[in-house]
Order: C-alpha cells, then structure tokens, then sequence
C-alpha cells in the first residue's frame, strides 16, 4: 500500500501541475522547430589566410547539436524553473487551502512532501531532458533536412550518434540526482524557512547568510560561508556534466563531421569518466554536512506540515 | 462493548492558550453525535485531536489507537471531512476518485462514481468550477465511498443554502450510516439535524457541559410551558432557562420542576436549541432574563 501511495501522490504532482509542464518543456523544441523550419543555420570559422569562411555544418554535427542542446535546455530550463518554484510549494497546498484535505487522508508528512520534492527535482527534469532528447530528433530531421537533403538524415552515423547521446543522457539524468544533493541544503533551507516564516522565508534566510558571512570574514578572518557557498555552487554545476574538467576527447576536431563522429565515439568512456570524478567530488565534509543540513530542513518541513502548513 | 471514541481528561492547547479543558466522553457505534458549541468553544480543535493533526494531553483513543500517534493507520478507517470547500480546486471530480484510489485503502472506485451520479456533478468537472453545495456533495460522495468505522463532520455544511444542507445530510444518513458506524458532527444549524441525532455533546468555552443520548436527554430535562402570568412562580424555581414559545412562556428545568410548579404548566418536549442555549449561555445573560 505504501508503494501505492506513493504511486498516487506522484500522480497528484502530475495531474496538478502537468499543463505548466507541457508548456516548459515543448516551447524550446516547438521555437527550435520553427527556427529550423524557416531560418538558416550556418557557422563561421576561421580559414587558414585568416580570413573568415562562413559555411553550412555537417550533418552529423547539426544533429548532435540539436540533439544535445535541446536536451539540455529543456534539462536546464526545467530544473531551474522547480529550483524557483520550490519556496512555494512549501505553502502550495495551504495557499489554495487543500491542506486539510490532504491531511484527512492517511498520508504520511514525511511521504507527502518527498513526493512533491522527488517530483519537481528529478522526475519533471528527467521527463524534460527525454522530451527535449526526442524533440532534439525533429529538429534534426528539419534542419539536416533543410541543409543536406532527407538522405543526409538518413545516413548519418546513427550508432555513434545514439551510443553519444544515450551516454550523455544518461550522465546528465545522474549528475541531476547528485547536483540535486549538492543544491539540498540551500534549497531545503529556504523551503523550510517558507513554510514557517511565509513570504519571509527567503529574505530572512538570504540575510542571515549574508550577515552571518560578513561577520565572520569581518572581525574572524574566515570567510567560511563564502567559501561554502562557493564549493556547493561550483560542484552542484559540475555535477551535472563537466566533472572531468579535460572535457571530451578531440574536441577542437568538433568542426568537421569525422571529428564529430569521433567525439561521439569517445563520449560513452568520457561520461563514465567524468561521472566517477563528480562521485568523487561528495567525499567531501561540505558535502556531509550539506546533507545533514538538507535533513534538518526536511524534519522542519515535515513539523510545519504536522501543524496544518 | 469498547466504544469507538474514547476520551478521559483531554486537555488540548494552542500555546498557552487552553481551547479544550479537561473534557472526557464515549462513542459508541452505531451513533450519530452532534457537537455543539458557540464560535471558539473548542469543536474544530477537538475535533482536529481526533483525527491526530494535535497533540493532546490526557488520554485519547480512537479505534484503538492514539490519533496523535498512528494518524496515518488511524485515518485508514476513519473518514474526515474538515471544512467546506476545501477539495483542490484544480483537480477534476474523476481525478479526485482516481487519487483517492490510491492514496485510501478502504476507497472503493465504484461507490464514488455511483455516489457522483446522484448529484448534479459530472466526473469530468473541476471543482473550481462547481458551487459551494456542489462541491461540498462531491465530499460527502468521496468520504462515503470510504469503508471507514467513524466519520468525523466538522461544519460541513456551513454557508450552504437549505437544498444543499438537506441533500448533504440526506447523502449522509441515507449512503453510509449503517447502525455500526458513527458520525460526529459540529454545526450551528442545530434544528436541521437534531432529528437525525442520536447523541449530542456541548461544549462551552472549551469545557464540556454535556454528553448525553437524546432519550437521556428527554427524561433528565423537563420543559414547561405556562401561562405568562406564571412567570414570578416558574422564576422561584429557578429552571435553567425561561423563553418564549409559541403563545406564551416557557421554562427548561434540569430535572423535573417542584410539584407546585409542575402544576402552573404544561410539560412538553425541550428542543435541543433550548437546552443548548440554556447550558452555554453566560450567566449573566441568564439573570437578564429574571
């Protein structure tokens, strides 16, 4: 029953919020379409006379960058939106005043807003980096259509470009999930700090950071909370991809279409790489303790809720 | 037989504030019990420990369990209806049934869907979109769609007009009670639903000032009506309450009147609204009427 439940209030997330999620994550592919469809894509590069040559890109290349850039604005896009969103659903349900509601129900608190949380922070920007992935897929068709003819889509190296793009995918749906920690302790605080303090929450909490940083770095020379901050924004960020600060293989070949292809040959054993240096970024104390910050704002949340908020 | 409800010295606080006072009652099952008492004597916040959304001092058992505790199990069979309006306004009427699926184990689909269709309401409509009674039917439809042992009604037909009361307790008496299960609910239309009572608890600033079945209720209070004229003798005896019926006077008495006073009357039946007002009005209001 446990499992059902949580099935349901996964569900409740969806049906409340799936129309708002549709339009963020179809208005990037529905504008890149439109542009594929009735503009030009072209790039400028650098002869070797010093002169600028501007000329179409290969195939391969406008398939990778519609593939993977769509996927990752719509990442992105998603992500940030429920990053923004997430002092308000600390109060969603007492603002439009089904609290009670929910809390007649024989739901768990604890169950209640781990579902909200799991949804809006990993569910909605998984469906939305599959969703820009296939979106990604059209628009490829369009612009190498466009380009190069039906044919050339076709015959595009679609093992490589599906064994790149599946790695990807996959290090960037488990770079959210690690970003996700990382980012927890700032974003359970400032949830938590809504809930009780209402539209307060974010500025008390902002000013006692900053006030608390500035006393510190002040009158104790140790500017602790500056450098704290800046640790979890930066491994939050390479979290997500990029942990491996080499980057890819062959990357100044990305110009032509067998430098493409090969990238696209390298990316798997890359993300793996790059994947196991962002694991190895949270044996960190900022980390641990970050965690246990996160969990505090949860047992805060879970209080609030217990009261009726 | 263990009642269902079961409270011993329950003490309940907002802060410092005490908003419920050491008050101790049984439900047994198979009882419809009206709670009654003005604005803030404590119905909501008594209710509220009831179904375990409060911490509460003294001793509390409900099915077996202490709210507090095990809320989650405890609201397994147990059915809540808070409030008015408050189902989520975005939600449509075959999500809610869907959702209620999953999240009640005792819900069952079909009764709601067959519930649904006796009102005015389609499964396809937003509750954003449905009037107050509409919405409060679409409650009462998917709390009885619930094989819960006690259903708990706090207010909830409050602000709707006298169809949607009706059909609301209609709903209620005709598609869930069953003479097993029990129903507590707080109004302040308290003629509505006196005949559908068969206990009633007041309280009164946050203490309880009775907890009787209304046949209880019909032998220990004594109403006599009398002829004005009567008004200094019915006085002397100092009933409870004097007010005016219908062609004359009356007199509420908490057990039967002194014989000589028996005799300046007729006796007949209290009415639940008279005895509510006798026992929760200040004493000061009461000496007014002196």
């Amino acid at each position: 029953m446990t499992t059902k439940r949580f099935g349901a209030l996964l569900q409740r997330e969806w049906m409340q919020h799936q129309r708002g999620w549709w339009i963020l994550m179809a208005t990037p592919v529905v504008v890149l379409l439109l542009v594929a469809i009735f503009g030009d894509v072209e790039i400028t590069l650098d002869a070797e006379d010093d002169t600028s040559v501007v000329r179409t890109p290969a195939a391969v290349l406008l398939a990778m960058g519609s593939l993977g850039g769509l996927a990752i604005c719509n990442l992105a896009l998603a992500w940030f939106s429920s990053l923004v969103q997430s002092p308000g659903l600390a109060r969603r349900d007492l603002q439009d005043r089904s609290i009670e509601f929910w809390l007649s129900l024989p739901i768990g608190h604890a169950q209640s807003l781990g579902a909200t949380l799991l949804t809006h922070l990993l569910l909605l920007p998984w469906l939305a980096l599959l969703v820009g992935a296939a979106g990604g897929l059209l628009v490829s068709l369009a612009v190498v259509t466009k380009a190069w003819g039906l044919a050339a889509w076709f015959t595009l190296p679609w093992g490589a470009l599906v064994a790149g793009l599946a790695a990807m995918l996959l290090r960037l749906a488990i770079g959210l999930v690690l970003a996700t920690l990382w980012a927890a302790p700032l974003l359970l605080v400032v949830m938590a700090a809504s809930a009780w303090l209402k539209r307060w929450g974010l500025p008390v909490v902002v000013a006692v950071v900053a006030a608390t940083g500035f006393v510190l770095d002040r009158f104790f020379d140790w500017p602790i909370v500056a450098e704290t901050l800046e640790i979890i924004m930066r491994s939050a960020g390479r979290a997500f991809i990029g942990a491996d600060r080499d980057g890819p293989p062959h990357l100044a070949h990305v110009a032509d279409a067998e430098g493409a292809t090969q990238i696209l040959r390298a990316l798997p054993s890359w993300a793996v790489e790059d994947l196991g240096q962002a694991l190895q970024t949270m044996l960190s104390p900022v980390f641990v303790v970050g965690l246990a910050v996160a969990a505090a704002g949860f047992a805060l949340l879970v209080l609030r809720r217990s009261r009726g908020a | 037989m263990e009642p269902l409800i079961q409270a011993q010295g329950l003490t309940l606080r907002y802060g410092r504030k005490v908003a419920v006072d050491d008050v101790s009652f049984t439900i047994p099952k198979g009882r419809v019990v009206g709670l009654l008492g003005h604005n803030g004597a404590g119905k909501t916040t008594l209710m509220k420990a009831l179904v375990g959304l409060l911490p509460s001092q003294g001793s509390l058992n409900v099915l077996g369990v202490d709210p507090a505790r095990d809320r989650v199990a405890l609201l397994e069979r147990l059915a809540y209806i808070p409030d008015v309006a408050i189902l989520p306004r975005w939600a449509r009427v075959d999500e809610l049934i869907t959702l209620m699926s999953g999240l009640h184990p005792r819900f069952s689909a079909d009764r709601a869907r067959a519930l649904i269709k006796r009102t005015s309401v389609s499964l396809a409509d937003r509750v954003k979109s449905l009037s107050k009674g509409m919405v409060v039917q679409v409650h009462l439809a998917l709390v009885a769609a619930i094989d819960a042992q006690v259903m708990i009604l706090d207010e909830p037909t409050l602000g709707l007009d006298v169809l949607s009361r009706k059909a609301f307790y209609e709903m209620l008496i005709d598609e869930w009670c069953d003479g097993e299960r029990s129903v507590l609910v707080s109004t302040h239309q308290v003629e509505e639903i006196e005949s559908l009572l068969s206990d009633v608890i007041m309280l009164n600033e946050g203490k309880l000032v009775l907890s009787i079945s209304l046949e209880e209720m019909d032998r220990r209070f004594v109403a006599l009506s009398h002829d004005p004229a009567q008004a200094a003798a019915i006085a002397a005896a100092h009933p409870l309450l004097r007010y005016r019926v219908q062609g004359g006077s009356a007199a509420l008495f908490d057990g039967p009147p002194p014989d000589s006073v028996q005799a300046l009357g007729q006796r007949m039946r209290p009415s639940l609204v008279d005895l509510f007002v006798a026992l929760t009005r200040a004493p000061e209001m009461n000496r007014t009427q002196g």
